[in-house]
């Protein structure tokens, strides 16, 4: 599978979708996380949730649902809705492989956040569609990805080693 | 699939534990919570029926530590081990960096072991990693439960199912041995892959187009025979005898020679084949190799239950400042890295 590196200049216009898109929904937290589970950043209350684990489930989610779409003649799956008591999300694809998760209460609705969300995705598919052409699909060489991989690794596998005890 | 985040400075590693049902990787990951200081790991989250067994997935984070100025990450997953939830093992397996396949070492799970494989593969190929991509991911191989009477010689299980020498590792999940073993040689080889773009060697065309085979067809009954007598005549491995002490590995760490890192060697029929379970410590029933019958999807699927081990775990490392404001400077991706990474 591909490695896809997020530099600084990247985010900004993330940065500037994901707060209008929390603004004029009054959601309480957008996150972008990629397909594998792997959250990539957030936007506006994360504080009291574990973020790791609410990535890992919403792709999980969205797989699954995906799956479900398929097993009934669909090809794809465009959003996933989960609704709370308290809290509810908005899952949906962008450039095929990062997912937008709105997450709201009853301050705002199902209605506005789909309406806005689609407008954000318009423009971060956008944005992130760039940023695979950037990088390109196939593997990029590590000096391109990842200028200090090879000091990195060996400094990780040394912590890997003092990790387990070694 | 390794995600670089420059502005968190962050690597997030993917590695999935697969394996055919009730082999141990939902054991390995407990285990794992278990034996790791509390601030190096997140909760351990397992999406389970009632029954405790895999619906979904086990999700386990690690935090490695800044290393060079980067957070470095590695998120474990399981998938459901039972043969028909097919679906949800493929949606797992989406953005793997690595995979660990933990075989089963009782004779009646050989071909169970052989079976999972072979779903593996199939998957791959499903969601497109086959070929060069296939080469870079790099696998480990863990015979578990070698505690069990009469478990099958790791020869016969490596013969079988890892022909092409990945590293493979012997282990009693239930008692944690050989488990932080297997995580180590995966976290090192993904590490090594990101340094090197590859962890297989290079392949030609020729070998990329042949990746990735089908299951090898089961030997001729003559072959078989010989195998057999031949199985039946291996003894227990004395370092993985139940008594034996201390727990000896048997790491291998020569490189796969092949493009293709599993292509599945025909086996031939356990040498014994013994209906019941005689691992004690496991309180699960014996396990089969025909599908269930339908009413326990029904079972599963409609009493799912989410549970995460409560730890202090580690923390959510989002985002949360407020968005920057729009730069003067028009938006200009850079193409290279940064020079010096933040302190």
């Amino acid at each position: 599978m591909p490695q896809w590196t997020l530099f600084e200049n990247d985010f900004r216009t993330i940065d500037l979708v994901l707060a209008e898109l929390l603004e004029r929904t009054n959601a309480l937290s957008a996150h972008l996380i990629d397909r594998s589970g792997q959250l990539i950043t957030s936007a506006g209350r994360v504080d009291d949730f574990d973020a790791t684990s609410f990535a890992s489930l919403v792709a999980a989610d969205f797989t699954a649902n995906a799956e479900l779409a398929q097993l009934l003649g669909d090809t794809a799956v465009d959003a996933v809705v989960s609704e709370g008591r308290s809290r509810s999300t908005h899952s949906c694809m962008l450039a095929d492989r990062v997912i937008l998760c709105t997450v709201f209460d009853k301050r705002s609705s199902l209605g506005l956040v789909r309406f806005r969300a689609k407008r954000a995705g318009a423009t971060l598919d956008a944005v992130f569609r760039g940023l695979f052409e950037k990088v390109g699909i196939a593997e990029p060489a590590p000096a391109t990805a990842f200028a200090d991989a090879p000091d990195f690794a060996t400094a990780a596998a040394s912590e890997v080693d003092a990790l387990f005890g070694e | 699939m390794a995600l670089i985040n420059h502005r968190t400075r962050e690597i997030h590693f993917k590695i999935v534990y697969y394996g055919p049902g009730l082999c141990g990787k939902t054991t390995n990951l407990k285990s794992l919570h278990d034996k790791l200081p509390a601030e190096r790991r997140g909760k351990l989250i397992s999406i389970a029926t009632d029954h405790e067994r895999t619906l979904f997935f086990d999700f386990l984070p690690i935090d490695l530590g800044q290393v060079n100025g980067f957070l470095t990450r590695f998120h474990l997953y399981t998938v459901p081990g039972q043969v028909y939830y097919r679906l949800s093992r493929r949606a797992v397996l989406q953005g793997v960096d690595g995979l660990i396949f933990v075989a089963d070492s009782h004779p009646s799970r050989e071909y169970a072991n052989r079976d999972s494989l072979a779903d593996l593969n199939d998957h791959l190929r499903t969601l497109g990693i086959t070929g060069p991509a296939l080469a870079r991911i790099p696998w480990v191989f863990q015979y578990n439960k070698r505690d069990v009477e009469q478990a099958l010689p790791v020869e016969r299980l490596r013969a079988a199912l890892n022909p092409n020498g990945w590293q493979d590792f012997e282990a009693i999940a239930s008692d944690g041995r050989g488990v932080s073993e297997t995580l180590r040689a995966m976290c090192k080889a993904v590490l090594s892959r990101l340094a090197t773009g590859t962890f297989a060697p290079q392949m030609t065309p020729e070998q990329a187009a042949v990746a990735a085979p089908p299951p090898a067809p089961l030997p001729s009954v003559p072959a078989m025979a010989a195998a057999m007598a031949s199985a039946a005549s291996a003894p227990v491995e004395p370092a993985m005898a139940p008594s034996a002490a201390p727990f000896v590995l048997a790491p291998r760490v020569s490189a796969p020679m092949q493009a293709s890192p599993v292509p599945i060697a025909p086996i031939a029929p356990a040498p014994v084949a013994s209906a019941a379970r005689p691992r004690v410590s496991t309180p699960r029933p014996a396990p089969t190799r025909a599908p269930a019958p339908p009413r326990r999807v029904i079972t599963a699927a409609g009493a799912p239950r989410i549970s995460a081990a409560p730890t202090r775990g580690v923390a959510p490392r989002a985002n949360t400042a407020p968005a920057r404001p729009a730069s003067p400077v028009p938006f200009a991706p850079r193409l290279t890295p940064p020079s010096e990474p933040r302190k």
